[in-house]
């Protein structure tokens, strides 16, 4: 299975990559919303769950989600919001918008495993 | 709007122990000895702008022993694998883990804001010494100063 971590903390991303690796999952990397687009453009048809901060520069996530959610080609992509903010209003949001499930920083990384095992079906 | 230091303060305080709680189940004290040249001379200092009027700046900085430890425990890997690069990224990740629970408690407060992006400061940007009286808001700069055992933190809350 394959895994695409958007965030533009490279600590988050090595975090997610070292959950893939126990996984035994490939794990695709992006700093932005814009390069998870280029990334989805290339690699859609075997991307098994998207991993998409909220807050990050140049395409933040919300805005990436749409873009990924209006498009054909990556909309029956689940994504997982992953933000440091956990106000009820973003979380509908985030749903309404599409995104399967919304988890909330700080987390450990049991904490996250668990959310990704159950994102893809492997519980 | 004007700048209620007492909420903000308040919140950063209780938005500090609760992500060192929940990331490594260590327990955030207040001190009230500030940061010093010693503490400023190793660690790691990052800054994120929050959009809201007046402008709001946090600027954070961790002891590197620390951030090796958070690192760590955050990727699960021994203290002796985290490369240098790893503690101004762990810096960057808790201030924005900070502001973020800042904005959940504030916005029930009445008070809303958007979270900028952290950027690296590499150096403490105040005076050497003007961290050494207690924890204040005074001429809009919120000062909390605290420690994880014998381990520095610091932030500063600086309104436009």
């Amino acid at each position: 299975m394959k895994i695409l971590t958007v965030d533009d903390s490279k600590l988050i991303r090595r975090l997610v990559k070292s959950i893939a690796d126990s996984l035994d999952c490939e794990c695709l990397e992006a700093e932005n919303g814009q390069e998870a687009l280029e990334v989805l453009e290339k690699e859609a048809a075997s991307v098994d769950l998207v991993l998409l901060d909220w807050n990050m520069p140049v395409m933040d996530g919300m805005s990436c989600l749409k873009a990924i959610k209006a498009d054909d080609r990556f909309s029956e992509i689940p994504v997982m919001m992953v933000s440091t903010e956990s106000q009820a209003g973003r979380m509908v949001q985030a749903v309404r918008e599409g995104a399967a499930s919304y988890v909330t920083k700080p987390f450990t990384r049991e904490d996250l495993a668990q959310k990704i095992i159950e994102a893809l079906g492997l519980a | 709007m004007s700048f209620a230091g007492d909420l903000w303060k308040a919140s950063a305080i209780e938005a500090m122990r609760d992500v060192f709680d929940r990331l490594v189940f260590r327990d955030y004290e207040e001190v009230a000895a500030g940061w010093t040249e010693s503490d400023a001379s190793k660690a790691s200092v990052v800054r994120m702008q929050l959009r809201v009027d007046p402008v709001v700046t946090l600027v954070f900085a961790i002891g590197d022993e620390l951030a090796r430890d958070l690192s760590a425990a955050i990727l699960g890997m021994d203290d002796s694998e985290v490369q240098p690069e790893d503690l101004q990224d762990t810096a960057s990740e808790l201030l924005n883990m900070i502001g973020g629970e800042m904005k959940t408690a504030l916005f029930e407060k009445g008070i809303e804001f958007d979270l900028g992006i952290p950027d690296m400061l590499g150096v403490w940007p105040f005076a050497a010494g003007d961290g050494e009286s207690s924890q204040d808001v005074v001429d809009g700069q919120v000062r909390i100063s605290g420690r994880l055992g014998e381990e520095p933190v610091e932030l500063r809350i600086l309104v436009a």
